[in-house]
């Protein structure tokens, strides 16, 4: 049962430490940033859980991120709305909204609210630069963290651990 | 085992089920509790919340909602509310509920604490309605439609309208005032006489004395030529006192030709008598359909008003379809039961409330409502709220029925009064409201009714038409009395019908019945009949007393006429006497030589 509680901590370390999960840390981080972006409360965000969940990411870099761009996402606001509000005024696109917001379970995704519409937008084309950014930099911090995160007695009681079940189970 | 993928994730997923299974429904209470007390201004207490998502329903227990404008009480509170919401429009994000039902739902009940919030308005749900101009109309009405019959009745036979009476009168006095203009002469000629008798001297010589004599010899003929001249015009006011006593016989004449016409029937005023009879009890009518209107408008109106929507960041651009029409919000039916406080008890009511929306001009349809209540009393309410226009307009239908008896005591003992006992009661009050203004109409029934006299002046008549002599002096109000205690002995039924303007505050009603018409014409035939027997008795009781007058009249210008005559006579009689005498001394010529 205490190996049960203490295993996803253990991963979360080991995630820190190893360096082949970069890409995994960098597009955790620009995944949560989508979802810090876009505001709760509606399935869209919910979605974007579910999507993060279900990807092989980094939930702790996620959730790092949905955390920093949830209140990024506050100050960004009147940039969202007049993004969502342009793409839903538009008449050309007048249409497909119209159908769209009449299927079913569509609507409680509040897409047709300008700021979540914008958020949303603004997250997935903030997305690809942001992954690159993040995975330049955690290239060259990953390292470093690494050996910092080693030199906590956790993070070693936390490897120990791991180690320790290895070598149980072998 | 990728357990490194699966934990986190079974993690995540068991603890978004811990959420809904243990921490939404609390949520949910709170959500309810805060939204409910930002809507109300005042506390709302929710017990419990309990939600299911196949089906979606949403059950709620004990709910208290404060009263903003009363410390200490509860708009409202409800034991159980259960709505089942529709699946088909819950995936368009609309919350449909076909139907629900809300059970223990009572009105202005008491609660521990007082339920204010600090920085909420203050607003009052009146629970009376003043009355007051119109209570003082109908006041005024049973009042002044009495006084206005009697003035009538009493000025067709008032002896003082007599001609006969009202000329004997001025005769009287201008023959008075001559009368004493002649005595006042007769009483100067009768002391200038008695002064010549005594006062005549003569002094002097001879020739002085016979001076003396001749100037008093001159003095009493120019009495005598004065009363002589009175003779004459007291002889000429024989003429004139017999023109005056044809002028009497003319007004007496007159007289008995105006009592032998018909008779003017009173004209009663029908309104003013159904207004004066059945005001009261149709005023207390009135004021509870204010009230329930009252009610329907502050306390249900509310309710369903649109909605503004919850602030959120951005703006909700709408893409629903035209053809769309259901709301974000929607109770089509729900089913509304619990406890009214009515004279002070507590009485069941059970009803249906329909077409609840936070979007109301979307949707269409009025809130329909309709409540009965059964206590001693039935009532069975039915209104519409009609919201899908710019204003709002209330139409209301009340219906009473009381099936027990009931008595009311109505007027004043010291004038009229009477006590109206009825075995039932109904009545039916359709009332419209377009903003401020204020239309309807009211029908009342009484039957059947018993309707006794208990003023004093109608115990002291006792019972049954009695036919006492006839006096020329009567007292309308005894007979206005007797009339209407016959007449509303004869009445069985009551009813009337009210037609309402004005405002909630200021209503003006217009009202008919058959009770006025009734009453009038049995009145008017009473009196008619009563005066009619007493005409051709006033007409001897007239003649005798017209006879009387010129009698009088006659017999005090013929006693003047003696009086002074006899005066003159004396006076003229004392003047040729004292002529004599002054005129017949013997003449002593010696004199002349001594």
């Amino acid at each position: 049962m205490f190996w049960l509680v203490l295993r996803p901590l253990r991963f979360f370390a080991r995630a820190i430490v190893d360096q082949d999960s970069v890409r995994q840390l960098a597009l955790g981080f620009a995944l949560g940033m989508v979802v810090g972006l876009v505001p709760k409360g509606n399935l869209i965000a919910i979605s974007l859980m579910m999507i993060v969940g279900a990807s092989k990411v980094n939930l702790g870099t996620s959730m790092m991120g949905a955390f920093v761009f949830s209140w990024v996402g506050m100050l960004i606001d009147p940039i969202s709305h007049e993004v969502g509000l342009w793409l839903l005024t538009q008449e050309s696109l007048s249409g497909f909204w119209t159908w769209l917001y009449n299927q079913p379970i569509v609507p409680w995704t509040r897409f047709n609210n300008t700021v979540v519409l914008g958020s949303f937008v603004l997250g997935w084309a903030l997305f690809y630069p942001v992954y690159r950014i993040t995975k330049s930099r955690l290239t060259v911090w990953q390292p470093k963290l690494a050996e910092r995160f080693q030199k906590f007695k956790l993070t070693q009681i936390l490897l120990g651990a791991e180690y320790a079940s290895k070598l149980g189970g072998a | 085992m990728r357990w490194t993928y699966l934990i986190p994730r079974l993690l995540i997923v068991a603890l978004v089920w811990g959420f809904f299974f243990y921490a939404f429904d609390p949520i949910m209470r709170w959500s309810v509790t805060k939204t409910g007390e930002q809507m109300n201004g005042a506390k709302v207490d929710v017990a419990e919340v309990k939600t299911t998502f196949f089906p979606p329903v949403l059950e709620m227990t004990n709910v208290q909602v404060a009263d903003r404008g009363k410390p200490g009480r509860n708009l409202l509170e409800f034991e159980n509310f259960r709505v089942k919401m529709a699946s088909g429009p819950l995936a368009h994000r609309k919350v449909v509920i076909e139907e629900g039902e809300i059970t223990g739902l009572t009105f202005n009940t008491a609660r521990e604490d007082s339920g204010q919030i600090d920085d909420a308005d203050g607003f009052r749900f009146r629970e009376h309605v003043q009355l007051d101009d119109l209570r003082n109309k109908i006041k005024e009405l049973g009042e002044t439609w009495l006084q206005e019959a009697l003035a009538a009745a009493k000025s067709q036979l008032d002896p003082q309208q007599l001609q006969t009476v009202q000329v004997s009168q001025a005769l009287k006095m201008q023959w008075t005032a001559r009368f004493q203009m002649y005595e006042a002469k007769l009483k100067d000629i009768e002391t200038r006489v008695k002064n010549l008798k005594e006062g005549v001297k003569p002094e002097g010589n001879t020739l002085q004395k016979i001076e003396a004599y001749r100037k008093a010899a001159l003095e009493v003929q120019n009495l005598i030529a004065e009363a002589k001249q009175m003779r004459v015009e007291l002889s000429g006011l024989g003429q004139t006192a017999g023109g005056d006593l044809q002028k009497l016989e003319l007004a007496k004449q007159q007289d008995l030709a105006n009592a032998k016409q018909k008779l003017k029937i009173l004209q009663l005023d029908k309104e003013a008598i159904s207004e004066a009879l059945l005001g009261p009890e149709l005023l207390a009518t009135l004021e509870e359909t204010l009230v329930w209107a009252k009610w329907t408008k502050e306390t249900i109106g509310p309710i369903t008003e649109a909605k503004e929507p919850t602030r959120s960041r951005g703006q909700d651009v709408e893409f629903s379809k035209p053809s769309d029409p259901h709301p974000e919000f929607l109770i089509r039916k729900l089913h509304v039961s619990g406890y009214a406080r009515m004279d002070g008890e507590m009485i069941p009511y059970k009803g249906i409330i329909e077409n609840i929306t936070n979007d109301p001009k979307r949707w269409g349809k009025p809130v329909l409502l309709d409540l009965t209540i059964e206590g001693a009393s039935k009532i069975h309410l039915t209104a519409s709220i009609d919201r899908s226009g710019n204003v709002p307009n209330y139409e209301l239908t009340v219906e009473y029925h009381l099936p027990q008896p009931t008595t009311i005591n109505w007027g004043d003992a010291e004038k009229l009064a009477f006590q109206i006992s009825s075995r039932e009661t109904r009545w039916k009050a359709h009332v419209k409201l377009v903003d401020e203004q204020f239309l309807g109409q009211l029908t009342f029934q009484q039957a059947p009714v018993q309707i006794v006299p208990q003023s004093k002046v109608s115990s002291e008549m006792g019972t049954g038409m009695v036919v006492t002599p006839v006096k020329f002096e009567w007292d309308p109000q005894q007979e206005l009395h007797r009339a209407l205690a016959g007449v509303l002995g004869q009445v069985t039924r009551l009813d009337a019908e009210v037609q309402l303007t004005g405002s909630m505050d200021d209503p003006q009603w217009t009202l008919s019945s058959s009770l006025g018409p009734q009453v009038a014409a049995g009145v008017e035939s009473y009196l008619f009949n009563e005066m009619t027997r007493r005409q051709s008795q006033l007409v001897g009781e007239m003649e005798r007393r017209a006879s009387e007058e010129i009698a009088d009249f006659r017999g005090v210008l013929t006693e003047k006429f003696r009086n002074s005559g006899a005066r003159l006579n004396g006076t003229e009689t004392q003047a040729n006497e004292l002529i004599q005498k002054y005129t017949s001394r013997p003449l002593d010529v010696r004199s002349f030589f001594r």
